[in-house]
């Protein structure tokens, strides 16, 4: 029996050794280093690192706000400049349209000033022109009675009487 | 073990027996590569956000984008969706989680380390352990010692199905969670390490093996594509363990859901 003991222990110490069992110095360094890096970690390494993190997220994020909230007054800002810009053109098409109403207003007025002066000056032309008329028909009247005469007496042969002979003439003149 | 008659592959002791560079190799504070290596998990996270705070202005440059980032990640990628709604309290155990984890196993590809911490059952375990003891608290914390009858008589199960459903759940939750918790991250690491070492051995054999040189244009080009795998695959053991923590933290924060 003891002899059966002593070839399981000697066999024992002579297999070589069995890699799933772990050593105690191995499991205790282990231990040691992952402790205290955990501890480190939790305590020393990790919480600057999350507040960086952290600090730059909250910066995006107020950032993105800024814009949000920029891009909201830009909307707002438009819409103003757009009802600015909508009641200046009313005003302005209704200047444009008062204006035009005026100018109207102001040409019918010229034109009609104007057709009453044409027209003066049209009665007024007709005026010179029938007096002239008149002038020239009277001067007319007797060098054509003259001459009138004159042809007659030569045609005749005899003298005429210039006077006896205008009622003729003028009649004859007036026929026209 | 010969193959090949140039390959000879290291024992499995020199992946698990580290010496001691501090204190005496039998001792509980024996410190060896892989405790440097779990130091580096503490001092590397520790001087980025300590740079990282550092810096100021809206815009974040340098060390601070670096851990800003890494925060963002943690927060979104795992936080939300495996806590959500109350889950800024466990954010600095969380990036912690991932950070040591990520730490420990990136250390697979980079040269004079190549060799990743997690590839070690002892730091999954502790991690394990806290991410366990954490769930239990939070959920008792909330919810009252009602929290144990909410994971062990769920709600909406027949009653004589309770036989069968609790016994379950208790060694489910609270024995083998731990464990395969643990085990997922440890074995992933170890058997992407002994992948790297497989193709390594590979490479130098074969390169001292001049009637094998043809093979080299296989291995070489495998140990390199694995390298960059074990990249992405420390990225993702860290995410999976810390996204597994973070769902186990809300299920006892919210056990109705």
């Amino acid at each position: 029996m003891i002899n059966l003991l002593a070839i399981v222990v000697a066999a024992e110490e002579e297999a070589p050794p069995n890699p799933v069992i772990p050593v105690m110095n191995e499991i205790v360094w282990a231990a040691i280093f992952f402790f205290a890096l955990w501890a480190m970690m939790k305590f020393v390494l990790l919480p600057p690192i999350l507040r960086a993190m952290e600090e730059r997220s909250s910066t995006i994020q107020s950032g993105k706000d800024a814009a949000d909230a920029a891009t909201s007054a830009l909307g707002s800002a438009r819409r103003d400049h757009e009802a600015t810009l909508a009641e200046a053109r009313s005003e302005a098409n209704a200047i444009l349209a008062g204006a035009r109403a005026a100018a109207d207003e102001r040409r019918a007025a010229l034109q009609a000033e104007a057709d009453t002066e044409i027209a003066e000056m049209r009665r007024s032309a007709q005026a010179d022109i029938d007096q002239a008329r008149a002038e020239a028909l009277s001067g007319m009247r007797g060098d054509v009675s003259s001459l009138a005469v004159g042809a007659a007496q030569i045609v005749l042969g005899r003298d005429l009487d210039a006077g006896n002979q205008q009622s003729v003439i003028d009649q004859a003149l007036s026929a026209d | 073990m010969n193959l090949l008659g140039a390959v000879k592959f290291p024992p499995i002791e020199n992946v698990i027996e580290w010496p001691a560079w501090l204190f005496e190799d039998s001792t509980y504070f024996a410190f060896n590569k892989i405790a440097f290596i779990h130091f580096l998990g503490l001092v590397i996270p520790m001087a980025v956000f300590l740079l990282g705070a550092r810096g100021s202005g809206l815009v974040p440059r340098g060390f601070r984008t670096v851990s800003e980032g890494i925060v963002t990640f943690v927060d979104e990628q795992i936080a939300k969706p495996g806590i959500g709604h109350g889950r800024e309290p466990y954010l600095p155990l969380l990036v912690s989680f991932f950070l040591f984890i990520f730490i420990g196993n990136i250390t697979e590809v980079i040269p004079f380390f190549q060799m990743p911490a997690n590839a070690r059952m002892a730091g999954p375990l502790v991690l394990a352990l806290v991410a366990w003891g954490m769930f239990i608290s939070v959920g008792v914390r909330h919810n009252g010692p009602g929290y144990f009858k909410e994971v062990l008589f769920p709600p909406g199960v027949p009653k004589a199905l309770y036989l069968l459903v609790t016994p379950i759940e208790f060694l489910s939750t609270f024995l083998v969670r731990p464990f395969s918790h643990a085990v997922r991250l440890f074995a992933n690491m170890l058997a992407g390490h002994i992948l790297l070492i497989t193709f390594g051995v590979l490479c130098i054999s074969v390169w001292s093996a001049s009637a094998l040189v043809l093979i080299q244009i296989g291995t070489f080009p495998g140990l390199v594509a694995f390298t960059a795998f074990e990249v992405g695959v420390s990225l993702i053991q860290a995410f999976v363990f810390t996204i597994l923590a973070a769902v186990y933290i809300g299920g006892a924060l919210h056990p109705a859901h």
